[in-house]
């Protein structure tokens, strides 16, 4: 039923204070896939990812009230998504007092579950070689490939020009493509 | 040559990536998507039931330190001793008898300005003027029981 109705259409009920709470609990089914979906493949743990997710839809509902409409509904999301995800992140490799390579092997530890990952192996040699990847181009290679999200709105949401993303999804796919196939090509 | 779309792009830099089908392999746990919304909207209410608990640490110890401050103050103003009276007490200090018996007259009169002293003279100190008439006196002598040759003896 949320998916019916229009980004427009719940900011109006939102924007009413008696309507309010029934609006973002629509807005919450309409757009919480998508953003578990994009939290996931950044924090790969399920509980993390369930942490972090609450903490965007807390802070949309504190900012909603100022939301201007002046980008998409999701885009503005996918900021907050984009944001708090970067900083558990940080977090997690601050209170590990390691280095990006530590905090890299807990994020694969995840995708040696079957429990937690449904892929298959080829899947799991991809998923391994995207984590490889530092954090902010881990983030514009996932909403490039996997959101097929546009330059202009990757813009919006990482606060970085067009030429810079276009250049990191660039060098991140390059990576990706010589350990992916390195890794084939030993197991073959 | 028109430039080339994304999809071209991939296939162009990385032909292996972009023949990969684009799957998500993350399991989501049954009934998750249903449960999620109530927990976003249960954290919502109990931050609105506790406004001071989403105050940061430091807004809170902003608001503490100076009621902290201003009682501690308050209490040691008044657990100190009162000054007036100190100073009362500086200023004017009682001699005692023995210590007024040693002093003579021209002593006490040198504690008085030069026209006090004008006005007091050393006749006055030892004289006490009884405005009564004989009658008075001696209503007075009988009710103290007191007889007035003794009372004769005692001036002399």
């Amino acid at each position: 039923m949320s998916e019916d109705l229009s980004d427009e259409a719940l900011l109006a009920m939102f924007a009413k204070e008696e309507s309010r709470h029934y609006a973002f609990n629509l807005i919450v089914r309409k757009h919480q896939r998508r953003l578990y979906s994009a939290v996931r493949r950044m924090v790969t743990d399920h509980d993390e990812t369930q942490d972090v997710l609450q903490n965007i839809f807390i802070k949309a509902w504190q900012g909603l009230q100022n939301f201007r409409g002046d980008a998409q509904l999701f885009s503005w999301l996918y900021r907050i998504a984009h944001n708090e995800s970067i900083t558990h992140l940080n977090k997690m490799k601050r209170g590990l007092f390691t280095s990006d390579e530590a905090v890299t092997g807990r994020l694969t530890s995840t995708l040696d579950s079957s429990e937690h990952f449904s892929g298959d192996a080829i899947q799991q040699k991809l998923q391994r070689a995207v984590m490889r990847l530092p954090t902010k181009q881990r983030a514009v290679f996932n909403m490039k490939y996997f959101d097929q999200m546009k330059y202009e709105e990757m813009s919006r949401v990482t606060g970085t020009s067009v030429g810079a993303l276009k250049a990191s999804f660039h060098i991140a796919t390059k990576k990706i493509e010589e350990w992916v196939v390195a890794d084939q090509t030993k197991n073959t | 040559m028109e430039p080339l779309n994304d999809n071209e792009e991939l296939e162009r830099d990385a032909p292996f990536l972009a023949s990969l089908p684009k799957v998500d392999p993350f399991a989501v746990p049954e009934g998750f998507f249903d449960r999620f919304p109530h927990q976003v909207q249960a954290a919502i209410t109990a931050q609105q039931t506790t406004p001071a608990a989403a105050w940061p640490w430091w807004k809170r110890v902003s608001i503490a330190l100076p009621i902290i401050a201003l009682v501690g103050l308050g209490t040691w103003m008044l657990s100190r001793p009162d000054a007036q009276v100190e100073l009362s007490a500086a200023t004017v200090t009682p001699l005692s008898d023995v210590e007024l018996d040693a002093m003579d007259d021209q002593e006490l009169l040198a504690a008085f300005d030069e026209e006090e002293e004008q006005d007091i003279a050393p006749d006055d100190l030892g004289e006490v003027v009884i405005d009564l008439n004989d009658d008075e006196l001696l209503a007075y002598l009988e009710n103290e029981d007191t007889d007035i040759n003794d009372l004769i003896t005692d001036i002399e």
